[in-house]
Order: C-alpha cells, then sequence, then structure tokens
C-alpha cells in the first residue's frame, strides 16, 4: 500500500528540497561564490530539454513504433558538436548586446525591432504554454496511477468534480511560487538566476538516476539482462518488427524529427534560458559539448528495454506505454523504486515548467507588456525614474498567467489530440525561428522586414497544417477538413497542401512552412533596404564572432583604450561637434565624467564603434577601434599618421612638384646671374685696370713737363711755352676722362640731368662736325658730310646727342689711317626716326666684338702692343644716351673695309616742334 | 591557430554523426539480426553515438588540457 500522504509528502519534500537548493545557489551568489559556475552545473541545466515527455514518452513512443524515439535526442548530439562555432557567436553576440530571450534576440538583430520581438513572444506563448500543460498532465496523471498502488489502473481523462482535488492544480501553483521566487528576484542587466539553474541541474540528476534505477530495475531485477528481454521479444511476431522499425512514417520522419529537434534545441524558450542567458562563462560550452550529448545518450539507453519488457509483461492495451516507466515498478510490488520513478518523472516537469515560465515571463514583459505600456503616455512611464519594481511585477504576473493558462489548457483540452502532440508541434513551431536567427548571424542582408514576412508566413504555414489538423482530431473541427480540404478545395488540404501528397503530417507542414518561411525571408530580405540601426545591428551580429581570435571572452573588446584617443578618433571622422554630443550623451546616460575619465572600457570602444559605423561604415570602424585598442600591432598614432599620409600625401607631392619646377627655375636664374656677376666682376677688373692705366698716362706726362719746367728754370721761352700747352691738353684730356666717367655713373646711377626737348639733328650734326673738324686736320683725315636739306626734329637732350655724335667722330677718326683716312658723316629721316651714320675706311669690327664694343672700357685689339686709341667711354656713354632718347645705337662693319657707326632716334611730336620753333 | 585546428575537428565529426545516422546507412543496418544478443540497429545507434561522444571528449579535453582554464575564470 501506497498511501497518499506518502506521495505528495515524497512530492512536497522534493519540491522543498529544490527551494532549498534555489535558496542556496542564490545565497552562495550573493556571496560572490557562484555555484553554477562550473561546465558540469551548465551541461546539466541544459538537460532541461529532457522533460516529462521524454521520462515517460519516449517509452510510449518506442512501444509503438521502435527506435523513431532517437531522433529527437540524435538531433541535439549533432548540433551540441556545432556549438562550438554557433552557439559560441550567439553567446558573444548575446552578451555584448545584453540579450535576455530569444524574442530579444531576434528583434535586436533587426534593428531592435518591438514588432518583430512581439510576434516572436506571442508565437513562443501560443506553442509553449499548452506544452506546460501537457507536463502538468504527466505529473497529474502519473499521481493518479501510482495513487492506485498496488492495484495498475490507467488515469481517466475525467477531471474530478473539484479542481481543488486535482494535484496539477497544486504543481502548477508551487512552480508558480518558485518561478516568482528565484526567477524574479532580482532584475539587472545580465538576467542570470543562480539558484533556478542550481536547482535545474539538481533535477537533471535525478531524473536521470531516477530512469537508469527504473530502467536497470526492470532489466536486471525483472528480466536477466539486456539479452533476455531481447530475445523474449524476438519471439513475440507483434514485437520484434521494433527491432527494425524507424517509425510509422519511414526515413522522411526520422530526418524530419532529426532537423525539428536541431532547432529545438537551440530555440526553444527555455534552452535558450539555460544555454545562452544562464551561462557563466563561454568556456563552460567546450565540456557541455561531449557532457550533454552523454546525458542524452544514458538516459536513452533503457528506452527501448523498458518499452519492451512493457510490451512482454502487460497484456497489449491494458497498460498505456506512456505509463510503462511508473507501472514496471509497481507490477514488482516495489512501492520504492516506483515512488522514485514518480519523483523522476516530477523532477523532469517541474525543471522544464520553471525555465520555460521564467523564459517566456522574460519575453513577455520584455518584449510585450513593457514595449506598450511605454507607448501609453497617459502612464507617463518614460519620466519615472526606477521602473524595475515595475518590472519584476510585470514579470511575476506574466509567471502567473502563463501556469494559469497552461492549468486551463490540461484542465479543459487535457485528454484532446491537440495537447497530446504539441510537443513536436512546439519542435516545429520554434523551428520558424532558425532562419531569422541563424540568417541574422550569418547573413548581413537579412532585413527586418524579411524577418517578419518569413517569421509570419512560416508561422501561418504551420498553424494551417499542424495546428488545425489537430484541432480536426480533437473534434473541434469538422473532419472533412482533412479529407477534402476547406470547401471542398483539394489544393488546400491541411495535409496535401498544393497537392503535395504522400509525406507525413510533420514533414510535409516543415517543408512548406520552411518554403514560405526562408524563401519570404530571402526575397523580402533582397529587396528592402535596411534602416541605419538595422545595418548597425546587422554587423554586430554578423561579425560578432572571428575564429582567428581566439577569444574566450564574452565582451566583444578585450582590450582597454584611453578615453582621448576614442574622442580624437571620433573628431577625425564626425567632427568635434557631433563627437562631443555623442560622447556627452554617452557619458550622462553612465553617470560618467569625461574631464576625468582615462581609460575607456569595452561598452565604451563599442560605442564608439558604433559612432564610427555611422560615418565610415561599420567594417572600417571595427579596424579603427581595433586600433586604438591597447595590445593590438598598430598604435593609433601610426594610424592617425597613416590617415594623415593618406590625405596629405597628395598635397605635399603637388606642392613639391611646384616648388621643384620653381626651384628649378629659381637655379636657372641663379646660375645666368652668377654668370652675368662673374663677367661683370672681371669687367670691372678690367675697367678699373683701364681706368687706372687712362689716368695715368696724362698725369704721368703732366709731371714729366712739369718736373722739367721745375728742374730747368733756364729753359728757352718757346719750349716752355710748348711744354705748357702739352700739360694743358693733358690736364683737359684727363679732365674729360674724368666727366665721362661721372657722366656714365651718373647716367647709370639715373641722376644725369637731362633736358629733354625737340631738338633740330641737323644743327646738331653741324655743330658737332664744327667741333671735331681740328682733330681731323691734325690727323689729315677727310671728313665728309652728307646731310639732307632738312631733317624733322627729334626728341633729345641737345648736349648729349651733340656728344654722342661727336664720340662717333672722333672714335672714327681714331681709327682711319693717317692721310688716306676718310670718314663720311650722313643722316636721313626713316619711318623709326632720325637715322645718323658715321662710316669710315679704319679696320674695321670683328662680328664677335659688335656688342662688346659697347660696354666699358671695351677696347678692341691688344692693348698692350696697341697704343691705346682712347678712353673707351665713349661708345658706353653714347649707347646709354640713345638708348635714353628710346634710340638705338649699333655697328656695320667688314672687317678690313672699314666701319659704320649709327644710331636713330625717334622724332619728336608736332607739338615739341612748333614749341622748338618760337 | 588551434581553435581553428578543433573546429576541423568538430566539423569532421558532426559530419561523421550526420552520414552514421543517415537513411542509407540505417537502411544497411536494419537487418534483422543480433549483435551480442540485441539487435542490429540498436546497438549501432548506440554504439555509434557513444564513439562520437567518445571522440568529442578526446577532441575537447585535449585541448583543455594543452590550454587550461584561467584559475580566475573558473
Amino acid at each position: 500500500m501506497l498511501p497518499a500522504w506518502l506521495i505528495l509528502g515524497a512530492a512536497f519534500g522534493y519540491l522543498c528540497l529544490l527551494f532549498a537548493i534555489a535558496y542556496w545557489g542564490d545565497k552562495r551568489a550573493d556571496a560572490g561564490r557562484s555555484v553554477v559556475a562550473s561546465p558540469y552545473i551548465y551541461a546539466l541545466s541544459i538537460a532541461v530539454y529532457c522533460t516529462a515527455w521524454t521520462f515517460y514518452g519516449s517509452v510510449g513512443r518506442a512501444a509503438s513504433s521502435g527506435i523513431d524515439f532517437l531522433p529527437i535526442y540524435l538531433g541535439p548530439t549533432l548540433v551540441a558538436i556545432l556549438w562550438w562555432q554557433l552557439m559560441r557567436k550567439i553567446l558573444r553576440i548575446s552578451k555584448s548586446n545584453r540579450i535576455t530571450s530569444i524574442a530579444d534576440f531576434i528583434a535586436s538583430r533587426y534593428g531592435k525591432s518591438q514588432l518583430l520581438g512581439g510576434l516572436v513572444t506571442v508565437i513562443a506563448v501560443i506553442v509553449i504554454t499548452p506544452y506546460i500543460a501537457l507536463q502538468l498532465k504527466g505529473v497529474s496523471a502519473s499521481y493518479q496511477v501510482l495513487s492506485y498502488y498496488p492495484e495498475i489502473v490507467m488515469p481517466s481523462d475525467q477531471r474530478g468534480d473539484s479542481i481543488l482535488q486535482d494535484t496539477a492544480l497544486y504543481v502548477a501553483a508551487l512552480m508558480a511560487a518558485f518561478a516568482m521566487l528565484y526567477g524574479t528576484r532580482h532584475i539587472d542587466a545580465t538576467e542570470r538566476h543562480d539558484g533556478m539553474v542550481a536547482a535545474i541541474a539538481f533535477e537533471s540528476i535525478v531524473k536521470l538516476v531516477a530512469f537508469l534505477v527504473v530502467g536497470g530495475f526492470v532489466t536486471w531485477w525483472m528480466f536477466d539482462g539486456l539479452e533476455d528481454i531481447f530475445t523474449q521479444a524476438s519471439m513475440r511476431a507483434d514485437i520484434a518488427p521494433l527491432f527494425t522499425s524507424v517509425g510509422s512514417t519511414g526515413y522522411g520522419g526520422w530526418v524530419t524529427l532529426t532537423l525539428l529537434s536541431m532547432a529545438a534545441i537551440l530555440f526553444l524558450p527555455r534552452q535558450f534560458q539555460v544555454l545562452v542567458v544562464e551561462n557563466v562563462n563561454e568556456r563552460h560550452l567546450d565540456k557541455a559539448v561531449w557532457l550533454f550529448p552523454l546525458y542524452l545518450l544514458l538516459i536513452n539507453i533503457f528506452v527501448l528495454p523498458l518499452a519492451l519488457a512493457g510490451l512482454l509483461v502487460f497484456e497489449r492495451g491494458t497498460v498505456d506505454p506512456d505509463t510503462f516507466v511508473l507501472t514496471l515498478p509497481m507490477l514488482d510490488r516495489d512501492p520504492f523504486i516506483a515512488l522514485f520513478a514518480f519523483i523522476g518523472g516530477l523532477s523532469a516537469a517541474t525543471g522544464m515548467v520553471i525555465v520555460e515560465t521564467i523564459a517566456l515571463s522574460t519575453m513577455v514583459c520584455n518584449d510585450l507588456v513593457m514595449p506598450i505600456l511605454l507607448r501609453l503616455r497617459w502612464l507617463r512611464l518614460t519620466e519615472r525614474g526606477d521602473l524595475t519594481r515595475l518590472l519584476i511585477n510585470i514579470r511575476r504576473a506574466s509567471i502567473v498567467f502563463i501556469l494559469f493558462l497552461g492549468y486551463l489548457y490540461f484542465h479543459f483540452i487535457g485528454g484532446s489530440y491537440a495537447l497530446v502532440t504539441i510537443g513536436l508541434l512546439s519542435f516545429a513551431a520554434v523551428a520558424q525561428f532558425a532562419p531569422a536567427i541563424i540568417g541574422g548571424i550569418y547573413w548581413r542582408r537579412g532585413t527586418r522586414s524579411g524577418a517578419l514576412i518569413g517569421l509570419s508566413l512560416g508561422f501561418v504555414i504551420w498553424v494551417y497544417t499542424l495546428l488545425v489538423p489537430s484541432f480536426v482530431r480533437s473534434g473541434w473541427l469538422p473532419a472533412d477538413l482533412l479529407e477534402q480540404g476547406p470547401w471542398g478545395v483539394e489544393l488546400l488540404n491541411p495535409y496535401a497542401l498544393f497537392g503535395l501528397a504522400g509525406f507525413d503530417p510533420l514533414s510535409h507542414a516543415l517543408f512548406w512552412s520552411m518554403v514560405f518561411n526562408i524563401g519570404g525571408y530571402v526575397l523580402v530580405s533582397l529587396v528592402t533596404r535596411q534602416s541605419p540601426t538595422e545595418r548597425v545591428q546587422a554587423t554586430r551580429f554578423v561579425e560578432a564572432y572571428q575564429p582567428a581570435g581566439g577569444s574566450e571572452r564574452g565582451n566583444q573588446w578585450r582590450g582597454q583604450a584611453s578615453y582621448r584617443d576614442l574622442y580624437a578618433l571620433a573628431v577625425r571622422f564626425i567632427g568635434k561637434v557631433r563627437a562631443d554630443r555623442a560622447f556627452e550623451e554617452y557619458a550622462a546616460g553612465r553617470g560618467l565624467n569625461l574631464a576625468k575619465l582615462q581609460v575607456a572600457d569595452a561598452s565604451m570602444l563599442q560605442f564608439t564603434e558604433r559612432v564610427l559605423a555611422g560615418a565610415i561604415g561599420a567594417a572600417s570602424a571595427r579596424v579603427m577601434v581595433a586600433s586604438a585598442v591597447q595590445g593590438e600591432n598598430v598604435g593609433l598614432n601610426e594610424v592617425m599618421a597613416i590617415l594623415d599620409e593618406a590625405s596629405q600625401v597628395i598635397e605635399y607631392s603637388r606642392q613639391l612638384e611646384t616648388k621643384s619646377l620653381e626651384l628649378e627655375q629659381a637655379s636657372a636664374e641663379l646660375r645666368a646671374a652668377n654668370l652675368r656677376l662673374k663677367e661683370l666682376d672681371r669687367l670691372k677688373d678690367d675697367f678699373m685696370a683701364t681706368v687706372t692705366h687712362e689716368l695715368r698716362t696724362p698725369l704721368t706726362s703732366i709731371r714729366s713737363f712739369s718736373e722739367i719746367l721745375h728742374d730747368n728754370p733756364e729753359i728757352a721761352s718757346a719750349q716752355r711755352t710748348e711744354f705748357l700747352g702739352i700739360i694743358t691738353k693733358e690736364s683737359e684730356r684727363l679732365t674729360r676722362l674724368i666727366n665721362q666717367v661721372l657722366d656714365l655713373a651718373k647716367i647709370e646711377a639715373g641722376q644725369f640731368d637731362w633736358q629733354i626737348d625737340a631738338v633740330e639733328p641737323k644743327a646738331v650734326i653741324e655743330d658737332a662736325v664744327a667741333a671735331v673738324s681740328q682733330l681731323f686736320k691734325d690727323k689729315e683725315v677727310a671728313l665728309g658730310a652728307e646731310l639732307p636739306l632738312s631733317l624733322p626734329a627729334v626728341t633729345a637732350d641737345r648736349d648729349q646727342l651733340m656728344q654722342v655724335v661727336m664720340n662717333l667722330l672722333s672714335n672714327a677718326v681714331k681709327f682711319s689711317p693717317p692721310k688716306t683716312g676718310r670718314v663720311t658723316i650722313s643722316a636721313a629721316a626713316t619711318a623709326g626716326g632720325v637715322e645718323v651714320r658715321v662710316r669710315d675706311n679704319g679696320p674695321g669690327v670683328l662680328p664677335e666684338h659688335r656688342e662688346m664694343i659697347f660696354e666699358k672700357f671695351r677696347q678692341v685689339g691688344d692693348t698692350l702692343t696697341d697704343k691705346p686709341e682712347g678712353s673707351g667711354l665713349g661708345l658706353p656713354i653714347s649707347k646709354r644716351i640713345i638708348e635714353h632718347f628710346h634710340g638705338h645705337i649699333w655697328v656695320e662693319s667688314t672687317p678690313g673695309q672699314g666701319a659704320t657707326f649709327a644710331f636713330i632716334v625717334p622724332t619728336a611730336p608736332a607739338r615739341a616742334v612748333m614749341d622748338a620753333a618760337k | 591557430m588551434r581553435d581553428t585546428y578543433i573546429s576541423d575537428r568538430l566539423i569532421a565529426l558532426f559530419l561523421l554523426g550526420v552520414l552514421a545516422i543517415s537513411p542509407p546507412l540505417l537502411a544497411v543496418f536494419r537487418a534483422e539480426a543480433f549483435v551480442f544478443g540485441m539487435p542490429l540497429l540498436f546497438v549501432y545507434l548506440f554504439g555509434a553515438w557513444a564513439l562520437l561522444v567518445g571522440f568529442l571528449a578526446l577532441v575537447i579535453e585535449a585541448r583543455r588540457a594543452e590550454m587550461p582554464d584561467p584559475p580566475a575564470e573558473d
């Protein structure tokens, strides 16, 4: 006999133990010595995957269709191998984005879309609440079975008259209390619940040990080991086919179940809760990769033997295979093994209910209720400072609501087909999250609209191809819907949509829902654009995982950088004003003092990256921020320098080109100037030498004759007169030379006192000829003048013009041979003015000397052998005078046949001539 | 990188696992034969499963032995 008080007492005692463990776990966490910070606890908490459905249902499934309960556990085993890459990435994303639930994850990825988060939450609640009801049903049914001990009586679906007599209600209430106590103790960024995880890990141990104990008991106590069970079963024609059966749905169903369970282990809200939200350390994932599959292997080893044993010992149809785990020990009259089996089933059910409820309440609170409340302006929630109390209360209300809803499902439709099949149906429903999540973390292009459309279409197909048929089978909808389709449209038959027949319902639903889900997601993503927030989030999600980095930490940024560096970086890309504003907002949101801030933490790095991404694209932003993080290969200064170079090198190069061109020109000019200077220097030396020589010659003769006169007072009077004449003449020559030098200096310095006027050139020439005629007579050189009757007046200084003509004439007489010499002066009016020519029949001028002779002291010829014929200043002075009159002077000559010196002076304007005539 | 090395091996194990439970191989092991007094399919599936878990543990733990966890984090 197993009295009710003992069963209830054991159940209540077990639940109290859970409360105690959770309490202890939270206390330890508060003290900073968390018990859940262990890879073993982590792996055990993931085993919340195994529910009452596993505990009781697997055996039932194996009893009817053989080994096909296994894909539900093989799928998660395969996915666990991929956790190393996939879950690590999801973990890293979730920690850096402070993700609290699967709805949060999807919403965050697609631009923090509240609509998407709400949709995911609604789907999860619709799908998971019946699943919770199924657990309550498992507890209730197992209690009923056990309460008849030692009789084996199947529970009826008839509820008792009073709800208060229903054990499921009390279980639900206790679970609600547990979830409220340990699932909503505090609201913080991590959303971790140490006590709850400790309790769940404990439950995982209990259910595994309970199942193994029952399995071992049946196999080795009731039977003689596995061989015995299999041998006996092989002799029964109705049981033996189970050995080779892969289920009623064949290989198609096998593959479908594998795929569905692969999605379920990742995306069931409770799995996401324990895998991601409750994860303490990314490294714990390593051990879970093999520990969790090991757990699944162990809890499944006795499933088939138990099913076979049940079929062997019970008469077919009398005992529900789903209760074999409980009824086999009962058959052997072992109350404590039976009680232990009940507790194992209870632990499997409560573990699932607790985690699922907490996960759903977080989603309902954060992604459904709060967004709506914040939109209701009259509540003025946005103005209230502290919302944590409100958040906790919303979560507690959600927990009560979800569990009560689950209980209502159980109470009113507990025996329906719809509820019994909800386990696999919920797998198919959460598989709809897969495209948005997997696509979201590997495909940057996925958009919010794409995810919304894909998810909605997939869910609608799920409702139509799985939920509606289950309603039909429960008798709530007309049966001909499944036979002829709605309104007789065969193409819309929920079991053969668009004519796709021949598949089992689950494979059929999975195929169509995925076609529409993935198709909608990809196509709509390709034709829609991402908002800036979406783009930033997409990059954060897709690029969160870098296998080469080998990072073991949850944060994207591991290093530190100085705030100044980050600020400088931001200023560089978005300007001082925007950078100031951005950082001030950031600091204000966190109560930081920017003025005192030295080291920027990881979140500030992320913030900076986000700020930069808007300006320079996410990929570049990441690189730039990485450069500011200490310990990286490239220093910030170097990157700054590289940037400077990149932006300035073109400018520099252009400037350099210009400068080098200018320099080349300047250098050429300098070289020319230098040459000219050297030449001038040499000329100056020559000039000095010549002047000295020219001055000394007359001085010498003056001094000689003066000494003779001084030393010989008795010298003859005639001779004295002659000597004095020479002295006078030489003095005049000296004076003239000095005047010429002074004149030249004055002209060159621009200080000459010009008397510019209209001048009659003919008169000037005649005066000049008269002035120099004595020279010609002395040297017996003939002087001819060929002048026209009249010449136009020219603009000149009369005295200087006469000086030029005299210079040319005296120059000509100097170089003309005595006696045979002949000099002719001619003048003519030309287009450019009055041209005057002086021709001699001297030695002429060599072509290479024609320019030189107009330079100072350039006396052509060998000055050592030839007696110098003049001061050498006549022609240079003439040239400067004529040029001052805007005229031109030149020489024409054929060596040996004399030379012609000519100049041209512009004619004066008519008025000036009139003035001159007066 | 050692992590890449582990990654490659895990992906290989994943592919091996997919192959092991693929319908064609199941069809091969669905023969009505007994091994150690147990049905072939049962022995094959659990044997392959156990082997896979063993390899996983080997790959992961060999790596963990080389790179022990920092004490501060565990």
